[in-house]
């Protein structure tokens, strides 16, 4: 598939905008819209962290981790434990928690990746679920149930953190960062060698691969990406909770990756500000927007298992091309 | 804490009925994945529709015994629906989408009996003829109780007979150990994977009528609950193994109770870890088969 | 002049409970040779060849490759080493191109493998090595081509291909012309004969007539042990080999 002249125009030009209206975007929030929206980006931003990270595990390595959510947590409550009862300078305490979300990381990763299939799967959640309850029983250190409260706004020097006005353009740099590291590895010689492993690991080994290394570094990629959203949000919110480990979260973060298009890596994105946007709306009206949620989730897999990435990309194909199929 | 044999003997038959109806639940989950390596999330969600069908059937008629039988046929129908229209166009697929199909379906389960039968406390009294306590001398325990036990004891034992003995049931064990050969020697495993499947899920809705008296209320989230327990039960004792089942299930439930005795907060988070060891010294569990 | 000897086995043995699948073989090939493993079905040919790739571990015996004990070394660091194996059934990369299955096989050489950061299409010289190799095997024009659509002959050519693209020292082919179409068997047999020129080669045949045009040497098993080592004429007459093949004395 050969990418002529004209698209790489178009897709700059494209990203221009996008960048463009990326970083108006704040300005026109209290006036023309309600910061509602700005706050559901940066949510969007900071889960979207999390989400490139994992789309490079799930979607180009094909491990289904069900645990993510745990990198989330243990960065965050990190974090928050050493904002709230040290006098540890912000970037050192979300370092911290990158740094410990990175050694449960390699931990985990380390024991999971023998494991294939379904058993991955069940394996990260198992160890997901254990830490959710480390976190909701050790009512000294993580303050059980009730979580942590009232952690306090922080300042990147004279930029304070402290409005969402200054948090969107804080979560709209390690976004792009993130966003953009990952598109590098995935077009790197190791993101290469990861979807090889992928479609057959055995022959990989074969051929000289240590097929083990590439997808524990993956695992720690995207534990490390799911760290770091976890401090994004504690600093932005305030607060952790046990249930931010949940393995129904975990669950929310397959269902973001799926619905938006796994593989893509800007799909899981699309796929996070539906789930949100659609939650804040309809949870307004009715408690049970998860209805609607699991409904969309069975008919995309059922009849567009591609997710929106791939209905756009195959409205893209066939206006070039009316007589093109759907894309191998 | 002062461990009289009372204690002990409380926590042990709680133990095994615990243990017993998980065994009920996990029996369907694990020929499932047997069979044809479904990995059916929605599991929990039969269990759930089991109490709450149950606690309508009750309301209606006011007996018990009659929920108890009919409920469990009402959710056999919802499975049969989940397995042709959520797990057949998937055939062959890689099992991730049974996974997600089934999950987004326990979603809408969940969600849209908390919508039907709202969030209020309903509750499920036991029939009046177990509804006793039973007293030898210093030991007391629920009548109700031994009955979950010894129902749920005999229907497991009944499946089991009928997985040794019956025709269909030496079809569905060999479909498990080898779905390809069955269906070269001619059985229509397909029909053989239905009926476990809907059979499955009646077996997890009778779990969930017999267990829903011992709750103060049952919830719309119970199946959520109900289905990481199945899932250990069935990672324990080895998926596509319904002996696995009948151990993982009791080692669950007496790991449970017992557990809550000695180290409370502990116990749960320890379970995990247990299976985490398990899925990684040996995946197939303890009575599975190797791959 | 001695030769190298590039594969040494010693007395490798494989149980499978009762079952040996190997029996205590023992055998060399030295570089430059092109070495055939005949035998019936069921003899332990491909079980050998994995014992060799460690895809199985044995349970006696060492194996030897370029001087060194590679017995129990994983698959990936033998292959490092430059063994090479191609397998019986395709194995290849389905959902790949022809050209991206042979630029990840030759990157799997490369120093920068393992590079996060570059951009893989910036290592042209693996780009140049898959498209000269996929020329090599016939390929160049089918390589945007899904290896899971190519013919099932051209699968075999990438087949070989990839083991090749690692620039091994030794290749053992597992059967390369099983399945095809003498046609087909022609140009693969010209392909082996294009490839010995730089690489020794150690295959699996069943064809005679491939054996007897591309090898100099062959080795015969049977029941997991080896029966003859010999020249192709020597095999030939060689009277255990008839019978273990027709099973009757001649």
């Amino acid at each position: 598939m050969s990418v002529s002249k004209d698209d790489r125009r178009v897709a700059r030009w494209g990203m221009a905008l996008v960048l463009g209206i990326a970083l108006a975007f704040p300005l026109g929030a209290a006036q023309l819209y309600s910061t509602f929206y700005l706050d559901l980006v940066i949510r969007i931003f900071i889960f979207g962290v999390l989400l490139v990270g994992y789309d490079l595990l799930a979607g180009y390595a094909g491990m289904v981790s069900f645990g993510h959510a745990m990198f989330f947590g243990v960065g965050a409550y990190t974090e928050g434990l050493l904002l709230l009862h040290t006098t540890l300078p912000w970037p050192l305490a979300f370092g911290a928690g990158v740094v410990l979300a990175a050694v449960v990381a390699y931990l985990v990763g380390y024991l999971s990746i023998q494991s294939k299939g379904i058993y991955f799967i069940l394996l990260t959640q198992a160890f997901g679920q254990f830490f959710y309850l480390v976190a909701y029983h050790w009512n000294g250190l993580t303050g059980g149930a009730d979580g942590l409260h009232g952690i306090p706004k922080v300042s990147l020097g004279p930029f304070a953190l402290d409005s969402s006005f200054n948090y969107y353009y804080f979560a709209l740099t390690i976004f792009t960062l993130a966003w953009m590291g990952c598109r590098r590895v995935v077009r790197s010689p190791f993101g290469r060698a990861l979807v090889a492993i992928r479609q057959n690991e055995e022959r990989a080994r074969f051929l000289g691969y240590n097929t083990r290394r590439y997808q524990r570094q993956a695992f720690l990629i995207s534990g490390i990406l799911g760290g770091v959203a976890g401090c994004m949000f504690v600093t932005f919110q305030g607060y952790v909770v046990p249930d931010f480990l949940h393995w129904s979260r975990s669950g929310d973060f397959i269902l973001m990756t799926w619905l938006g298009g796994v593989g893509t890596l800007i799909g899981p994105v699309l796929g996070a500000g539906v789930v949100l946007y659609f939650g804040d709306l309809l949870s307004s009206w009715t408690q049970n927007w998860m209805i609607f949620m699991g409904a969309l989730y069975v008919l995309f897999v059922l009849f567009s298992p591609r997710g929106l990435m791939g209905m756009i990309n195959s409205l893209r194909w066939q206006r070039r091309d009316p007589s093109a199929d759907k894309t191998g | 804490m002062i461990f009289s044999p009372e204690l002990i003997l409380t926590q042990l038959l709680n133990g095994l009925m615990t243990g017993t109806v998980l065994v009920l639940i996990a029996s369907g989950l694990t020929l499932v994945f047997g069979m044809m390596e479904v990995i059916n999330f929605a599991h929990g969600s039969l269990y759930m529709l089991g109490a709450y069908f149950g606690y309508t059937l009750v309301a209606w008629t006011g007996n018990f015994w009659l929920a108890l039988v009919l409920a469990p046929l009402g959710v056999a129908g919802v499975g049969w629906v989940i397995e042709f229209f959520g797990i057949r166009p998937l055939q062959g697929r890689h099992h991730l989408y049974h996974l997600l199909v089934t999950y987004g379906l326990s979603l809408i389960f969940w969600q849209g009996t908390e919508i039907i039968w709202g969030s209020g406390l309903l509750r499920v009294h036991a029939p009046p003829e177990v509804s006793g306590i039973l007293r030898v001398g210093k030991f007391v325990y629920p009548e109700y109780r031994l009955f979950v036990l010894g129902f749920s004891a005999t229907v497991v034992a009944l499946i089991w007979l009928y997985l040794r003995r019956s025709r269909w049931g030496l079809v569905v064990r060999a479909a498990v150990h080898d779905p390809e050969m069955v269906a070269a020697l001619g059985t229509n495993v397909k029909r053989a994977f239905t009926l476990v499947f809907v059979v499955g899920s009646a077996l997890a809705a009778l779990a969930g009528v017999v267990v829903s008296p011992l709750h103060s209320s049952i919830r719309p989230d119970m199946g959520m609950d109900v289905i990481i327990e199945a899932f250990i039960v069935v990672i324990i004792g080895g998926l596509g193994s319904f002996q696995g089942a009948v151990v993982g299930g009791l080692i669950l439930g007496l790991a449970k109770t017992l557990g809550f005795i000695f180290v409370p907060r502990l116990t749960e988070a320890v379970i995990f870890l247990v299976v985490a060891v398990v899925l990684i010294i040996r995946p197939a569990g303890l009575l599975g088969e190797a791959e | 002049m001695t030769a190298e000897i590039l594969l040494e086995t010693q007395i490798l043995t494989r149980n499978f409970g009762q079952l040996v699948a190997v029996n205590a073989v023992s055998l060399r090939v030295y570089r430059g040779e092109k070495v055939a493993l005949i035998g019936p079905n069921g003899a332990g040919k491909t079980t050998l060849f994995n014992l060799i790739t460690n895809k199985l571990a044995p349970t006696s015996g060492q194996v030897h490759f370029k001087g060194r004990d590679i017995t129990n070394l994983p698959p990936h660091v033998i292959s490092q080493h430059g063994l090479a194996r191609s397998f019986q059934l395709n194995n290849l990369f389905p959902e790949l191109s022809a050209f991206e299955n042979m630029r990840i096989a030759t990157q799997a050489r490369h120093v920068r493998r393992r590079s996060l950061w570059l951009d893989a299409e910036v290592l042209s010289d693996t780009a140049d090595q898959a498209q000269g190799l996929l020329e090599e095997i016939g390929l160049a024009h089918q390589a945007h081509l899904n290896a899971e659509v190519l013919s099932y002959g051209d699968q075999r050519h990438l087949e070989i291909g990839l083991a090749l693209a690692t620039k091994p020292d030794l290749l053992l082919l597992d059967e390369p012309t099983s399945g095809m179409s003498p046609h087909e068997t022609r140009s693969t047999v010209e392909l082996i004969q294009h490839i010995a020129q730089r690489v020794s080669v150690l295959l699996i045949e069943h064809d005679m007539n491939v054996v007897m045009s591309v090898c100099d040497r062959i080795v015969v098993m049977h029941h997991g042990q080896v029966l003859a080592v010999g020249s192709p004429e020597e095999i030939e007459r060689n009277q255990a080999v008839q019978e273990a093949y027709l099973g009757v004395a001649q």
